[in-house]
């Protein structure tokens, strides 16, 4: 790396269950409220920032490209802005495009972010109505008009379902994590007590007042009457017998996989200030912390479609020259306890070294005394775009909490990816 | 000024453009130059031009209206007969032998409106400064170059009334709405568009379209007309209380007008035009006018640019700041404690844009965009990068210094700081600062969003660059900005103040409240002295009371009913308690145990002339004070901020104006008079005395 990559804050929406509280904003609105708070708290002039780098998988129907509509909204119009996806890395994909952006020479002060509205999912109607829709706009005469209104069947209106299924298998996410719970034996019960102590830990740490510092309180449309300042999924009170009551979703007769240990539909966004060690310190900012090193891997889809962690941890620490026992702090995204347990389950295997890395022993042993520390996205919930800047901002405040120096997080991801990630403090 | 040229359609295309001032003011030699090329354009043959276009030559004003200063005159005869000249003008659009567009962008008031509602057709563009109306009741007059009379022709008798009592501004959509203009385009294709529409009229294509009024305005303006007018009597006497002729003889002229001919009703509004123009009224209001310019204080230097305010305090006053600045463009940073604080605010800035997007002033989407330049913070962030900090706490002069000394920590050198107090020194304030000259007080009145005076005052250590700023920011704002010296009270409290005790005393002599607030209004205020303190807060004029105290001292002869209401729990509507009662958080009547309050239950009547010459003589007997003790540098800003501030009435044209139309010496024995029977309060002020010996007065040498 020819210059190190600072990250320089960050700032985050309370996240939601979908259809809750951030239902009346989108994508796009909650993207503009968390760079605007981002560049009030830095004190950044406007013409500081070069660009507006935006994470989103669903795309927001009035502006595809969320990352120039960000800049335009908030004054930055000098600042080109794109739009990118890469599934639940999606957050991470915004920080290391960045960090390339500025490495290349292309820019020294970047927006990276990323939001999702679970709620706004656009619905996609069948291909005959749309037909039968464009065709009644063009129609000039009443009997045009009346003809293509006959075209349209009733049952045309029933959307196709926007369930999140994975192409190349055709299974959805939750299957995929059932059949990693089958092949990996993890129980039921080792899934509900994950999801326990993930919940637990985050009801502890906001109690500690670890994570409100880095929530903007979103006002709510229409009225704008209340201020939305926590994460509502985190449950303060769960216990694992109402755990174990729950029926599973994705397979109801033989599966595990329940609605308690398995990550939720939500709404929420992040963004943090990409830029460039010498930049930060031209600016007179102390940055939170440096990028180490990356890294980004596929897998073959089936059958383990959310393992991709287990190869990227091992990746990013070979380029950063450092094992798993030198890392203070672990962040694994958690979109099922039984993915998180398998990621554990692998890296900590010989066999799975040895048949699948290539290496003589495991990459390391996985202490959950540090790892997931303050609970992960079981409790807080996923919204594809924002997961990444949450770990992120989560794991740089927590090694200053600690005074510790290195950290590492991963994210699995539909399409069979994974990435990896190395940030220090220094 | 105004020029035209023939294009190769044949159309012929009238600019105007008064290249000497920044707006199209119409002054004599404009109305002859229009007559002229009226002249030329008709005596055109071979071929005849096919259409007239009339457009303006500025980038955001068609025609801000007449001279004000050119059209004075000595008498009504002579005022009928340049009206009638005027109409006659305006008319030769109406007998070309071709159709006429008016293509409007940017500004269209008074005689402006009036000659496009002589063209075919008018259209206007979308442009933000776009807005028409025909303001003349504003200055105690009616339209005199044929508005009364086309305007009701072209909208209907009930848009018509609404736009001529008013003088309120029509906006676009509106516009098109009520058929005052036939097409909204953008500013870029105006000229085209009217060209375009002009053929179409030519070619009898297009015709004069008839405005699509919806049944209930048809019912209105048909079978039910005597309604309005009935209704619109009413309401204008309700307004008016009879202080003002103006909105009346208007009201008569359109109806007696649209009883008769066109040429009659012209004749109608030519003698109304004359008669008014000699009124009272209509000079005091003509007066307010002028001093408002002339109050306008010359920046110093260079103001610097801001592009975010920062707003500290989230309650009534922080809220209308931020809603205006937002509604200005300008980014917003709120601070309050919490967040529980705050969200009154947000919830206050959201209900006025989605009333903006209700009425069509804005679209939902600019609404929005205004809306993320808004955001808020229970700490400093944010304010670094703010170039102007408006502090809008609680009247608490140790809060406010230490707001001061914590916002030195963190803000660059040249950010100023305001204070938004309303009588504490500003001296006081900055006292500890490290740098007091960056330090200026900003005293908003509320309602912020309708409230147009700012009063700002420099304390002396403020530099002139703070001042430049402060007063350029208040402009941008939208503020009548008056400057005035630091001192307890400053301007509008120190007149007010004394008001408000005078008012105190009339309850002592037996006065009830009702009837205190209704001949208040009777005089010309737009509220009355007890319903106004419910509404600031007792506890908030009590403050105000107690830093005014040392400079009044005895001199006032301070009633102690509001530290009695105070004792009481009566802070007035934000407790419910006042001299109202309050029913679901709307004032309902009189708090009958106010009284007891007063040990005085029994209420006798106090004669309405009485109460008038009482409440007038404190307000302008303390004018005077505050012009002698240099706290405002010329009567002008006395009466700008009478007027804008605390409601005098305008009919009065002001303090100083009043005080010259009673005469000096007439108003020295008044109060001589009224300090034998009521009290050493009434006592002249020293200036007024020697004015009263010396003869002078506070204009006869500066008009």
């Amino acid at each position: 790396m020819s210059e190190r990559i600072a990250i320089v804050g960050g700032v985050r929406t309370p996240f939601a269950k979908a259809f809750t509280d951030l239902n009346d904003l989108n994508a796009s609105d909650l993207a503009k409220l968390t760079t605007q708070e981002l560049i009030q708290r830095l004190d950044l002039p406007a013409e500081v920032i070069d660009e507006v780098i935006w994470g989103a998988v669903l795309p927001t129907m009035s502006n595809l490209n969320v990352g120039r509509e960000v800049a335009i909204a908030l004054g930055l119009t000098h600042a080109p802005g794109f739009t990118l996806a890469r599934q639940c890395a999606t957050g991470i994909q915004s920080i290391t495009s960045a960090a390339e952006h500025i490495q290349a020479g292309q820019a020294q002060a970047i927006v990276a972010g990323g939001s999702e509205s679970m709620s706004n999912t656009p619905i996609i109607y069948k291909k005959r109505l749309v037909m039968a829709l464009m065709g009644l706009q063009k129609a000039r005469t009443m009997g045009q008009r009346l003809r293509g209104v006959r075209q349209i069947k009733l049952l045309d209106f029933i959307p196709a379902p926007p369930a999140i299924e994975e192409p190349s298998t055709g299974l959805t996410m939750g299957q995929h994590g059932e059949l990693m719970a089958q092949i990996n034996g993890i129980s039921r019960e080792e899934q509900d007590q994950y999801a326990y102590l993930s919940h637990t830990r985050a009801a502890q740490a906001r109690k500690e007042g670890k994570v409100n510092g880095d929530i903007v309180p979103v006002s709510l449309p229409p009225d704008h009457k209340r201020y939305f300042s926590e994460d509502n999924l985190i449950r303060e009170d769960i216990s694992l017998e109402q755990l174990a009551a729950l029926r599973p979703v994705f397979d109801r007769r033989h599966g595990s996989l329940t609605a308690g240990n398995s990550s939720a539909l939500t709404d929420g966004s992040s963004a943090v200030m990409v830029m460039s060690e010498s930049r930060a310190k031209e600016l007179g900012l102390e940055a939170w912390g440096h990028i180490k090193s990356y890294a980004y891997v596929a897998i073959p889809p089936k059958p383990q479609l959310l393992l991709g962690p287990a190869y990227a941890v091992p990746a990013a620490l070979d380029r950063a020259g450092l094992t798993l026992a030198d890392v203070d702090l672990f962040e694994i995204h958690e979109a099922f306890a039984a993915q998180v347990l398998s990621v554990v389950q692998k890296l900590e295997s010989d066999q799975f070294a040895k048949e699948e890395l290539g290496r003589s022993q495991a990459v390391g042993k996985v202490d959950m005394e540090k790892t997931n520390e303050n609970g992960g996205s079981l409790a807080y919930g996923h919204p594809f775009g924002a997961t990444g800047g949450r770990i992120v901002i989560n794991l740089l405040q927590e090694l200053r909490r600690r005074d510790k120096e290195l950290g590492l997080l991963t994210i699995c991801t539909a399409n069979a990816m994974g990435v990896a990630m190395v940030l220090e403090r220094a | 000024m105004i020029t035209y040229e023939i294009d190769d359609q044949g159309i012929a295309v009238v600019t105007i453009d008064n290249k000497d001032e920044s707006l199209n003011i119409l002054s004599f030699e404009a109305f002859e130059q229009f007559a002229e090329v009226m002249d030329q354009l008709a005596g055109i043959e071979d071929p005849r031009p096919v259409g007239l276009v009339i457009i303006s030559g500025k980038p955001d004003c068609f025609i801000v209206g007449a001279d004000i200063k050119a059209f004075t005159f000595e008498a009504a005869e002579q005022a009928e007969a340049a009206s009638g000249a005027g109409q006659a003008v305006w008319g030769m659009i109406a007998e070309l032998p071709f159709p006429s567009v008016a293509a409007i962008n940017g500004t269209c008031m008074g005689g402006g409106l009036e000659m496009a509602l002589n063209c075919t057709s008018r259209i206007i563009t979308d442009h933000p400064k776009t807005v028409l109306s025909l303001p003349e009741v504003k200055l105690g007059l009616i339209p005199g170059t044929g508005g009364s009379q086309k305007l009701p022709r072209r909208v209907g008798v009930q848009a018509a009334l609404d736009m001529l009592l008013t003088g309120k501004n029509i906006y676009p959509y509106k516009a098109r709405k009520i058929g005052l203009a036939d097409e909204i385009v953008n500013p870029g294709v105006l000229l085209k568009a009217a060209k375009t529409r002009v053929l179409r009229l030519a070619r009898g294509e297009a015709r004069q379209a008839k405005p699509k009024r919806s049944l209930m305005m048809r019912v209105l303006d048909g079978p039910l007309k005597g309604i309005v007018y009935r209704t619109a009597r009413k309401r204008v006497l309700a307004q008016t209380k009879g202080n003002y002729p103006a909105p009346l003889a208007i009201l008569s002229a359109v109806k007696k007008g649209l009883g008769t001919s066109l040429s009659k009703g012209l004749g109608i509004e030519s003698r109304t035009w004359g008669r008014l123009s000699m009124t009272d009224e209509h000079r005091a209001l003509t007066h307010v006018f002028f001093a408002t310019r002339a109050s306008r204080q010359k920046l110093p230097v260079e103001p610097q640019p801001v592009s975010q305010v920062s707003i500290l305090g989230g309650g009534l006053m922080g809220a209308g700041i931020a809603t205006v600045a937002l509604d200005r463009g300008y980014t917003v940073r709120q601070k309050d404690l919490n967040y529980e604080a705050l969200v009154k605010s947000r919830a206050h800035i959201q209900g006025y844009f989605q009333d903006r997007v209700k009425r069509h002033i804005l679209t939902r989407r600019d609404a929005d965009l205004t809306l993320t330049h808004y955001s808020v913070t229970t700490d400093y962030t944010g304010f670094q990068r703010s170039q102007a900090i408006i502090e809008a706490v609680f009247e608490d002069l140790d809060l406010k210094q230490t707001i001061i000394a914590d916002l030195e920590q963190i803000i660059p050198p040249e950010t100023i700081i305001a204070t938004n107090t309303s009588s504490i020194p500003i001296t006081k304030i900055a006292e500890q600062a490290q740098r007091p000259e960056r330090v200026i007080g900003m005293h908003f009145f509320s309602p912020v969003e309708r409230m147009p005076l700012l009063e700002i005052t420099v304390s002396k250590h403020t530099n002139d660059q703070t001042l430049a700023t402060a007063v350029n920011l208040g402009r941008r704002l939208g503020k009548t900005v008056i400057v005035v010296k630091d001192s307890p009270g400053f301007f509008m409290n120190r007149i007010f103040t004394p008001y408000c005790n005078e008012a105190f005393k009339l309850l002592e002599d037996g006065l009830s409240i009702t009837e205190l607030d209704r001949y208040a209004q009777r005089m010309g205020f737009p509220i009355g002295p007890c319903a106004v303190m419910d509404e600031l807060g007792l506890d908030i004029c009590n403050k105000v009371g107690e830093v005014l105290l040392p400079v009044f001292g005895e001199r006032v002869e301070a009633s102690d009913i509001i530290q009695r209401m105070i004792g009481d729990n009566r802070l007035g509507h934000k407790n419910e308690r006042g001299f109202y009662t309050y029913v679901k958080g709307h004032r309902a009547e009189e708090d009958k145990s106010m009284y007891k309050l007063l040990d005085r239950p029994q209420r006798s009547a106090i004669q309405y002339e009485e109460v008038r010459e009482r409440l007038l003589a404190i307000i302008l007997n303390e004018a005077a004070h505050v012009l002698e003790d240099g706290i405002i540098d010329s009567p002008y800003v006395g009466d700008t901020g009478a007027i804008y501030g605390i409601g005098f009435p305008p009919f009065l044209g002001g303090p100083f104006w009043a005080m010259d139309r009673i005469g000096i010496a007439s108003f020295v024995e008044r109060l001589a008079r009224l300090t034998e029977k009521h009290g050493q309060r009434f006592t002249p002020a020293q200036d007024l005395v020697r004015r009263a010996e010396a003869g002078e007065r506070y204009y006869i040498d500066a008009e």
